[in-house]
């Protein structure tokens, strides 16, 4: 459970983002991705606060940060911002993990902004030009339609948030209410479908060269029953980067941080010792 | 070949129609999404402002119309109602659209204006540039309300955006009509709110008010001085209980509501009231209004109550309204004045009584006094006349001077002037000197055929008493006199006897003419004698005895009598003994 106590924000380039910042160790960057905020990983803070120090943020546009839209909220230019984010926390480097858009943010972090990254952890994530259905640009795009309705109706959202878990028992009114939290306000719909219309998979397809030269330790997990993004991700990214680990969880779907998170925790944990081991550190 | 590329070419275009249709009946699925939503999200909705907002929140979010708004045109000059601007980095954009005076002119003519603002760049200014929004097509669409004369929703959509031109404008018009009737329907009942809170207002005033009159009578009624009840009638027209009473009525009789809420007030009737007067006094008390005054069982007593009564009917009810007063003061207060009236009475009877006796004998000794002072200032009297004379002048003066001293003593007895001397003396010698006196009296009376007897029982050295011996002697003295006056044979016993507790008992007993039983307490009054109206009137003054009942009263004892007519008195004094040195 994230606590009152360890949020706080920042301002970066005028906007205001919100983190929650906890535990001591190594830093791990918890990047969310779209139809979540940081709640997605609040199931994970107790298994792995007391080995690391976890940096868990808003991104722009979502949870309680900054919801106005005269900055593009491209995975480009939300890569832009953590990397900024980093540098003002004072922090060389951090172990990225990024879940679905969030994946794709870490990518461009891991890539263009490489000095930061000590490992790349992407959990049922996007990448290269597979979005979840495509083409993405025009609001004819069922999903994207989808997520459009579900801002307006609580029954649709939920409907969203079912296809994503596969232990339906975890659908909690609880769970709800956390997804359905910015919702709730004009500004917080805005927000969220402005932050749609700006995925572009240019973005991801630009770095597709790079991402396969990656020097960094890099850990895949996918979530066997996701319904929203294809395995044939998981294998391309796998069979490109050459040192990458990947863990299939058999029975989680695509919000795997609700049907797995001790499973998600314990792959961290040894692939993050591991790579200390062969550093010597 | 050909013929599977032919195959090919019609399997595409199957797809191509399968996917047009694919397009409509989502288009479609779509259309009716929005009106579902826009129609749920009414109910939960009851201000214009934030219906209209949400409303093109919706139409922007789920057709992609990136600016929707709603104007009023006052005097041809649009005024925004509401917008929603989904690219917009500022939220409020309401002051950012100009619209030209051809443009509105337009809209004023035509129920619908499509525009491409690429070819009618003036039509429409954005005053501020947005990055995000680069305004391609406008769609205008008219409307009318009973708020809302004329109006217009205005929805501009974005370069690269699907266009607006041709898109079938039905669902427009729903939503709009769908828009409007809610308004008609928030504003009727925000009217109908607004007559509801005033009525409420008034009922509320009138409840106040009410509630500010209730209370003053119900204060009048409570704090009243006079005990009111409230009593119901039951279809028998008799009393069936107590509805209400204040706390005089409370304090006055002691009973509560619960005693009296089944009680019929009149089996409190005190017990000596005939049946006759209860039935006469209940039958008054449930007539239209009524005055009464009877004495009631409490439970502080019998009380005598004036009760002034009033029957009306409250609510279908018949009820008698009673004002009830404690009249024991009053009563009290009338039978003082009653016995002061009487008394009053009684004294102008007895003075009159006194005058007439007086004239009679004051006149009467005078007569003699007069009568022979002159027969003896005539010359040539015989020795033995003179004397004679002069001995009834001296007899005559003498009684007069009784008369008087007896006038004097009560006077001084009324005027409380008399005190009590006590000394010790003999008793057996005051019985005797009494004696003696009496033999003389009686024979100077030619009554010497009346026995004298004494009764003195403690012997001569044992019997002195201390008294004030005077008045003793007065006391009994005037009794032995009336006892000579009224007896004509027999005999008079004088004595005394010891009693219990230190008392002494003096007598005087004769068989005398004796005191019928109803003259016994009055002979002790002023001015009053009984008379034997066939024997000759003994004279006196009828002070005799209310003197000597006075006297003993101020030595402490008291003085009775015990009488048969026809068979002789005897009179009694009580006195505390208390033996002499």
């Amino acid at each position: 459970m994230l606590k009152k106590k360890d949020r706080h924000s920042i301002l970066i380039d005028n906007h205001e983002l919100v983190y929650y910042r906890l535990g001591t160790g190594e830093p791990l960057l918890f990047i969310h991705g779209i139809t979540t905020y940081s709640f997605i990983w609040r199931n994970l803070t107790p298994y792995l606060e007391h080995h690391y120090e976890l940096i868990i943020v808003d991104l722009l546009g979502c949870g309680d940060s900054d919801k106005s839209i005269d900055m593009e909220f491209s995975l480009k230019n939300h890569a832009k911002v953590l990397s900024e984010f980093i540098h003002r926390l004072h922090l060389e480097s951090v172990h990225l993990v990024g879940h679905d858009v969030g994946g794709g943010i870490a990518q461009i972090l891991a890539t263009s902004y490489a000095s930061q990254a000590l490992s790349l952890t992407v959990i049922n994530t996007v990448a290269y030009d597979f979005w979840p259905v495509q083409p993405i640009i025009s609001m004819r795009t069922p999903i994207i339609r989808q997520l459009a309705m579900a801002t307006l109706d609580l029954g649709a959202f939920r409907f969203i948030v079912k296809r994503g878990i596969h232990q339906k028992d975890r659908l909690t009114k609880e769970l709800m209410d956390y997804f359905w939290y910015p919702m709730r306000t004009s500004g917080g719909r805005k927000a969220f479908l402005y932050f749609a219309h700006c995925l572009n998979n240019m973005d991801l397809l630009e770095i597709g060269d790079r991402l396969e030269n990656l020097k960094i330790p890099v850990l895949i997990i996918r979530g066997d029953k996701d319904v929203y993004l294809s395995k044939a991700i998981v294998e391309k990214l796998h069979h490109h980067i050459k040192h990458s680990q990947l863990k299939i969880i058999p029975n989680a779907g695509h919000f795997i941080q609700e049907d797995e998170p001790g499973l998600i925790a314990e792959y961290l944990n040894s692939f993050i010792q591991n790579i200390n081991e062969q550093v010597g550190r | 070949m050909s013929r599977s590329g032919d195959n090919i070419k019609k399997l595409e275009q199957q797809i191509k129609v399968l996917e047009e249709e694919n397009d409509s009946l989502s288009g479609r699925l779509e259309e009716m999404m929005l009106l579902s939503l826009i129609a749920e999200s009414f109910e939960a909705i009851g201000n214009e402002t934030d219906l209209l907002v949400s409303v093109l929140e919706k139409i922007s979010i789920l057709k992609n119309i990136p600016f929707c708004a709603c104007y009023e045109l006052k005097n041809n000059e649009p005024h925004c109602l509401g917008h929603y601007c989904s690219l917009f980095i500022k939220s409020d954009c309401s002051e950012n659209l100009k619209f030209s005076k051809e443009l509105i002119d337009e809209i004023l003519s035509e129920s619908v204006v499509e525009l491409n603002l690429s070819n009618r760049k003036n039509a429409i200014l954005f005053s501020q540039a947005e990055k995000l929004f680069k305004p391609a097509e406008a769609l205008i669409i008219t409307f009318h309300s009973r708020q809302v004369k004329q109006g217009f929703f205005i929805f501009v959509n974005n370069e690269n955006d699907v266009p607006l031109r041709g898109q079938d404008l039905l669902t427009f018009h729903q939503i709009i009509q769908l828009v409007v009737d809610k308004w008609e329907r928030i504003s009727l009942l925000r009217e109908l709110k607004k007559l509801n809170n005033e009525l409420e207002n008034r009922v509320d005033q009138r409840t106040r008010q009410l509630s500010i009159s209730e209370e003053k009578y119900r204060q009048l009624f409570d704090l009243a001085n006079d005990a009111i009840f409230l009593w119901e009638l039951g279809s028998d027209n008799k009393i069936s209980g107590c509805l209400q009473m204040n706390k005089a009525a409370e304090e006055m009789t002691g009973f509560t509501m619960d005693d009296l809420s089944r009680l019929n007030p009149f089996e409190l009737l005190s017990n000596h009231y005939s049946p006759d007067e209860r039935k006469a006094y209940e039958a008054g008390f449930v007539a239209d209004s009524y005055v009464m005054k009877a004495e009631f069982n409490t439970k502080k007593g019998i009380i005598p109550m004036e009760v002034h009564s009033r029957m009306f009917e409250l609510q279908d009810k018949q009820v008698v309204y009673a004002i009830v007063r404690d009249i024991s003061e009053r009563k009290a207060y009338e039978q003082k004045l009653i016995d002061a009236h009487n008394q009053a009475v009684e004294s102008e009877k007895l003075k009159s009584a006194f005058l007439a006796n007086m004239s009679h004998e004051i006149r009467t000794p005078m007569n003699a006094i007069v009568g022979f002072s002159e027969l003896l200032n005539h010359s040539e009297q015989d020795p033995i006349d003179v004397k004679m004379y002069a001995n009834i002048i001296f007899k005559n003066s003498m009684h007069l001077l009784n008369l008087i001293d007896d006038i004097v003593d009560y006077s001084k007895i009324e005027a409380n002037q008399v005190s009590i001397v006590n000394c010790t003396i003999n008793i057996n010698e005051l019985i005797s000197d009494l004696s003696v006196n009496m033999i003389s009296i009686l024979h100077n009376a030619s009554k010497s055929h009346i026995d004298v007897l004494t009764h003195t029982p403690l012997p001569k050295d044992k019997a002195a008493m201390l008294v004030d011996g005077t008045r003793l002697r007065q006391v009994l003295s005037n009794l032995i006199n009336n006892s000579i006056k009224f007896t004509y044979e027999g005999f008079i016993e004088l004595g005394y006897e010891l009693m219990e507790n230190k008392i002494i008992q003096f007598f005087v007993r004769d068989t005398g003419i004796g005191i019928a039983k109803e003259n016994q307490q009055r002979i002790f009054d002023r001015f009053v004698q009984v008379r034997d109206s066939k024997k000759l009137h003994p004279g006196g003054t009828g002070l005799g005895l209310a003197i000597c009942s006075n006297l003993i009263e101020k030595m402490g004892g008291a003085l009775y009598l015990e009488s048969l007519p026809g068979e002789g008195t005897t009179f009694f004094i009580k006195l505390p003994f208390c033996s002499g040195e």
